[in-house]
């Protein structure tokens, strides 16, 4: 449950900060100490109760040293801005650095005509993460902001490792996905200039909710997936659609283990979701921020761009032929044991090449610059899936703890 | 035994990649202060190019009110002379930067900005010249 509530902390955060805006309340340092302690405090209060008292996995092993490794120099590189994703300096980091100068969102700033660059109809949970660390830190500082990304990249492994161990793989099996997938996310994230992406949260969301994809559907794993999905649609604008693939696929399997509709799974998966997608696109609207591009008629031609465009990027040199897994999807939906975390991957891939199929801009390169960061949001969790999928059936598993959240 | 074999190979692959990644951005960030040359869109975090336009810019601080609508206009060609103006935005992030070549900046821009290049309209006037730029106040009638 460890990294569904760091997400849970994040969604209420934001929430909090959209309704300081709401009510025109500058975001005062002061008063995001006091709202980060009463976090602290509320999470305290209501943890859950371990049976025993917490302390690191005992079955620590090579593979987890190899992430540590692969985390480090990402993140150490990070720091030097220069693996810095140019998208950072072109809008994230703008907006972060604005809404700290501000002490809030800027919403006129954004509603700017010249500021359809920004992406201002973008949710801003990253450049208000941005925005408090510049305030709680006394100046904005590039470092400061990369570190995100490494939060999030260890937050994605902490979750690749919680699904593997409860889902029982061998010892073998699970220390050499660790290392796989993170040297394949930190080799991507240096050659192809991640640090400060917002792909990260993205990719964190889908992998937060692999754990409880992948066993029978319950309360807790409801909640899981529900923050997870409430993170995505808090960070990109894709993220809502990834929302609401999420609790989609989680309500039915949940319909599927009832033979009914549940309506209390219902409510614990929208809400979270309703939090931060209402107010995201009341604020949208009021300010005018939508944009045009976002969306337009279909257009079956542009499969002879779209083509080319997806194989090139499949085959990019900083994948290092790792892209190839975002195929995997499809054989992955015939195993009973990832089915859910196929269908996700499959179903929001497809949502990807329905927007090239629709959207009005330049579809070469809109393929170009933004599949391969798709990619990035899908491929840890498939990898994941796959090794799961791939461990043979009978033999004895490593030791799986309780559910993993 | 074939599943191990595998997940070996991926393994290796995966480490060779990500050695090879980390060796090319420490080589890449020890000569960056080389990199004399490249287009906005090539510019990153510590480059010449870089601290040069954030040379131009430190000055507007000390005459330019916050919150002020700076147009801002550079010689790169049309393409790249995007990427030179979000630069430059991300720079001054407490002022709404517009680019000079949109139709809307003129009627809102309070100031103007001119990085490697001279502009002439009888509507601005020069107050300060800064290293590498000028600024100019914008007349309204």
């Amino acid at each position: 449950m460890k990294v569904a509530g760091a997400l849970a902390g994040l969604v209420v955060f934001h929430v909090l900060l959209t309704l300081l805006d709401v009510l025109g309340i500058p975001w005062h340092p002061a008063l995001l100490v006091a709202l980060l302690l009463g976090l602290s405090g509320l999470a305290w209060r209501f943890r859950p109760r371990a049976p025993e008292t917490p302390r690191l996995p005992s079955d620590l092993g090579w593979g987890d040293g190899v992430a540590l490794f692969a985390l480090a120099g990402f993140t150490l590189l990070a720091l030097t801005s220069w693996t810095a994703i140019p998208d950072f300096f072109y809008h994230w980091g703008v907006k972060g650095a604005r809404f700290a100068a501000v002490r809030g969102t800027d919403y006129a700033f954004l509603a700017q005509p010249w500021n359809w660059a920004i992406h201002p109809d973008y949710p801003n949970l990253l450049p208000e993460l941005y925005a408090a660390t510049a305030l709680l830190s006394g100046g904005f500082e590039e470092a400061g902001m990369m570190l995100w990304s490494g939060v999030f990249f260890a937050l994605l492994l902490a979750g690749a490792r919680s699904a593997l161990r409860q889902a029982g793989v061998e010892r073998f099996s699970l220390q050499a996905g660790m290392a796989l997938l993170a040297l394949v996310l930190g080799a991507f994230g240096i050659g192809h200039l991640m640090a400060g992406a917002a792909d990260w949260m993205i990719a964190l969301a889908v992998m937060a909710a692999v754990p409880p994809l992948l066993r029978p559907p319950d309360p807790a794993g409801d909640l899981a997936v529900a923050f997870a999905a409430a993170f995505a649609a808090a960070s990109k604008i894709e993220g809502v659609p990834l929302a609401g693939l999420l609790v989609l696929v989680q309500l039915v399997r949940n319909v599927a283990a009832e033979r009914r509709v549940p309506w209390r799974a219902a409510l614990r998966l929208g809400l979270p979701v309703a939090a931060v997608v209402l107010p995201w696109l009341l604020q949208a609207i009021r300010h005018g921020l939508l944009q045009s591009t976002n969306s337009g008629a279909f257009d079956a031609s542009r499969a002879a761009l779209i083509g080319p465009a997806l194989w090139e990027t499949v085959n990019l040199a900083t994948w290092h032929g790792f892209g190839w897994a975002v195929l995997l999807p499809l054989p992955l939906l015939f195993s009973r044991k990832v089915r859910p975390v196929a269908a996700v991957a499959a179903l929001l891939l497809l949502f990807d090449l329905y927007v090239y199929f629709t959207a009005p801009v330049d579809t070469g390169f809109y393929v170009l610059s933004s599949f391969p960061r798709l990619m990035f949001q899908v491929i840890p969790a498939i990898l994941v899936a796959a090794i799961v999928a791939t461990e043979p059936s009978g033999k004895t598993p490593g030791k799986s703890e309780r559910p993993a959240g | 035994m074939l599943r191990k074999t595998i997940l070996g190979f991926a393994l290796a692959g995966a480490a060779l990649a990500f050695l090879a990644e980390m060796g090319r951005a420490v080589g890449e960030y020890d000569r960056r202060e080389r990199r004399i040359g490249g287009r906005p869109e090539e510019w990153r975090a510590g480059m010449p190019q870089v601290a040069r336009l954030e040379r131009c810019l430190a000055g507007v601080r000390a005459t330019v009110p916050a919150g002020s609508v700076v147009a801002f206009e550079s010689p790169a060609p049309d393409g790249a002379r995007f990427f030179a103006w979000r630069w430059a935005a991300y720079l001054l992030p407490e002022y709404d930067v517009a680019p000079l070549s949109d139709s809307r900046t003129a009627d809102a821009a309070q100031y103007l900005v001119t990085y490697a290049v001279r502009v002439e309209d009888p509507r601005i006037e020069l107050i300060r010249r800064l290293p590498g730029c000028r600024l100019y106040r914008v007349r309204r009638p």
